[in-house]
């Protein structure tokens, strides 16, 4: 069976607000990889992935009428509901506050390859490029992004200016496109 | 306001990583209609993510797939069976429905969703992965079922797009020309960039050798808007970009089309508005 092909954004935004099957196919065959990588990551663990990733489907469909396109792409939309719907669950299992703070203690002096639980994501799979990231850069994206933690609560809990995370943030996403191009 | 520093500050990687407070998300959404710098630092900072996350991307397990569709189905069965979810029981639904659907399972989402009422929240955290049935938005589904009703005509089938919320997509209907009086093709214009997306999903393949074209007819004149290529499974094809045409036509012509369009051969046709 052919896949339909899209020849833009536009079309396939089109489509899916008009709950095409076809482009809903489309999304899930070119889409659910990077989205399942973000809620694995988020979640340090596979049992309920699977689960979050059919929850973050239903949503997209549900959201999908009131998507503006000038907002952001359709990708940059989809991967803050994957990664909002892994980070909801983190938290309501209750992961104890010292918890994360053993684990971001450890990260911050963490040697490549260094087996402590929040570490489990070196060793399925992370790429190169990631990994090459300066230490500091790192932590903070994976406490930002894949940890759910506020500027704020970063500053408190790194010890930093909140003015100091701002730029650092800008710095590791700087340092990510170099390590992109 | 420094635009120059503004896009230094920090705001739009914040913004497109999901990390902005509400205030600033508002901020940076204003700043953007007006600056189209900064609407391309968002666009850059987008690629930079969207990198991120196909470097990061993992296969999720196979059998998934069928069980998401599943769960997908579903929702298309809540958005076909009755309008109002609030209303508890099972009543006629107002317009005359699609009637293709379960109304077993509706109703009882439906009883499941009213016992379960009390727990219904908003879309923040707290959401129960176990519920996930019990965790449906009510509010925004009721939102969102008002303004189908009001938007909504009686149209057919999952193939048809439903554009109704673009309001400058245009949707026109081209109807069957003499001898192919019982064809008919559908054209979706969006003024605001001129893309043009023609179905003939309904009609026969053109014959061996030929291909549909699409004419559009600007000042009298008919100008080539694009071949259709019917070999694919394909629902929808991009059109050349038209800005504005009185009226257009589709004919079938030799494979890779003519200079100008064989009359006799004209297929369906259709005016905008």
């Amino acid at each position: 069976m052919n896949t339909p092909i899209f020849h833009s954004e536009t079309e396939l935004v089109a489509l899916l607000k008009g709950k095409d099957d076809k482009a809903f196919n489309y999304l899930y065959d070119n889409y659910s990889a990077a989205l399942y990588g973000v809620i694995f990551k988020v979640l340090d663990k596979e049992d309920l992935a699977g689960d979050v990733l059919q929850e973050v489907f239903v949503k997209i469909w549900r959201g999908m009428e009131q998507y503006d396109p000038a907002k952001g792409r359709l990708y940059t939309w989809m991967l803050n509901i994957a990664r909002n719907a892994a980070i909801d669950l983190l938290r309501s299992r209750s992961f104890q506050k010292d918890q994360k703070t053993t684990d971001i203690e450890q990260n911050a002096n963490l040697q490549e390859n260094h087996n402590t639980p929040g570490a489990n994501t070196d060793t399925i799979g992370l790429k190169k490029s990631v990994m090459n990231l300066k230490q500091e850069f790192r932590v903070l994206i994976d406490m930002a992004y894949f940890q759910g933690y506020t500027q704020e609560e970063i500053s408190k809990t790194l010890g930093i200016p909140l003015g100091t995370v701002k730029t650092r943030m800008r710095n590791a996403i700087l340092e990510l496109k170099s390590v992109f191009k | 306001m420094n635009i120059e520093e503004y896009i230094s500050s920090g705001i739009v990687e914040a913004y497109v990583l999901g990390l902005a407070t509400e205030s600033e998300v508002r901020e940076i959404r204003q700043m953007m209609e007006q600056y189209p710098e900064l609407r391309a630092a968002v666009q850059e900072q987008e690629e930079v993510l969207v990198k991120y996350a196909q470097q990061n991307a993992i296969a999720p397990p196979p059998g998934l797939k069928q069980t998401i569709w599943e769960a997908l189905n579903g929702e298309k069965a809540i958005d076909e069976a009755q309008p109002t979810i609030i209303e508890p029981a099972f009543h006629a639904p107002r317009q005359q429905a699609p009637a293709k659907r379960n109304y077993a399972l509706a109703a009882s989402l439906a009883l499941l969703i009213v016992s379960a009422a009390a727990n219904m929240w908003l879309l923040n955290s707290n959401h129960n992965m176990n519920n996930r049935i019990a965790g449906l938005n009510l509010q925004q589904r009721a939102i969102i079922k008002e303004k189908n009703e009001a938007l909504a005509a009686a149209e057919n089938s999952a193939a048809a797009l439903r554009v109704m919320s673009l309001p400058k997509l245009l949707k026109i209907d081209l109807a069957g020309v003499g001898p192919h009086s019982s064809q008919s093709a559908m054209l979706y214009w969006d003024k605001s960039s001129g893309d043009i997306f023609l179905d003939l999903n309904t009609m026969p393949q053109a014959p061996a050798g030929k291909q549909y074209q699409l004419w559009a007819i600007i000042d009298g004149k008919p100008v080539d808007a694009g071949i259709y290529d019917l070999s694919g499974a394909r629902a929808m094809i991009k059109m050349k970009t038209i800005a504005r045409a009185e009226m257009f036509a589709v004919t079938i012509e030799k494979a890779g089309g003519s200079p100008a369009p064989t009359l006799d051969q004209m297929v369906v046709a259709g005016k905008p508005g």
